[in-house]
């Protein structure tokens, strides 16, 4: 008996749904990022809503990246509704202290996704996969680097003058 | 489902209940879905889009409210189902069985191709 959802896709359903699951995550992160810029820009620190903006479109090109890795292989790839974004921040630490976080679970996601992979043999998309645990390396980085800002610098007299002004020079530059 | 259809169209039983089942059709690369007095020919995408949709279906809300017509009707891209909520219990499960033998095909198949031939 040929097996038709071999032939169909390469993805397991397990794996396509975890894929569409981390869609809806990176939808999410961008979303958030959108709403950080403008929190942000509201409260005068142009620097950060400008490196928030850039964080949002690369949110949505990692979103992008995997959407279209599903349709390749044969999947059903799923247009995530998202809700429930915080608009509202209570300090501009805040901001920053919700990034990190939020980064913290898109690589735990990320994780999860090649465990799955690991258990089901399936090392096509484990080398797909490999792009983004290098890319959240650089992402947990800058957002860890941006929150340390607050500490070495200080936040008070032009302590968050100069925050804002450095946010946008991190630069990750490992391997 | 009758004979013949399952003669000339080459049919592999996928999996059956007393209420109807799923057969493939290795020529059509497609499958037969057999119930309540109806063959549907559908594509593994199809039938896998079918499950989806039966797999959400809240039994116990339909079954409970008064307002409710208890009926659900489904329209997939060429095929429309009209089923109650005992034929949904009954489509369910063999949906689920043969997506299991589906999966069980998979795991063999994946093992013979692994296989190296001396």
């Amino acid at each position: 008996m040929k097996d038709l959802m071999r032939i169909k896709s390469l993805l397991s359903t397990e794996i396509e749904t975890l894929l569409n699951q981390q869609v809806k995550k990176e939808a999410h992160s961008s979303a958030i990022y959108l709403s950080m810029a403008s929190w942000c820009d509201r409260n005068g620190f142009d620097g950060s809503a400008d490196f928030f903006f850039k964080q949002s479109n690369e949110e949505r090109e990692h979103q992008l990246k995997l959407y279209k890795y599903i349709l390749d292989m044969g999947g059903t790839a799923i247009s995530p509704e998202i809700s429930n974004i915080k608009n509202e921040f209570g300090t501009f630490r805040e901001v920053f202290e919700d990034a990190l976080d939020q980064e913290i679970a898109i690589t735990q996601s990320f994780k999860n996704i090649v465990a799955r992979c690991h258990k089901e043999q399936d090392y096509v998309t484990l080398e797909f996969l490999n792009w983004f645990l290098k890319e959240q390396r650089e992402e947990e980085y800058i957002a860890r680097r941006a929150l340390e800002l607050f500490e070495v610098i200080g936040e008070n007299g032009t302590g968050f003058w100069d925050i804002d002004k450095n946010i946008g020079g991190i630069k990750y530059s490992g391997e | 489902m009758s004979q013949d259809l399952i003669a000339t169209a080459g049919l592999i039983e996928v999996f059956i209940t007393t209420k109807g089942g799923i057969y493939q059709s290795d020529k059509e690369n497609c499958l037969y879905l057999n119930f309540s007095g109806k063959v549907s020919k559908l594509n593994i995408q199809s039938l896998n889009d079918l499950k989806k949709v039966i797999d959400k279906v809240d039994l116990g809300h339909m079954c409970t409210l008064i307002e409710h017509a208890d009926i659900e009707i489904i329209l997939l891209k060429d095929h429309c189902f009209v089923l109650s909520g005992i034929e949904i219990i009954y489509l369910k499960e063999i949906l689920q069985g043969a997506f299991t033998m589906f999966r069980l095909n998979h795991i063999i198949t994946d093992c013979l191709d692994r296989l190296v031939i001396s």
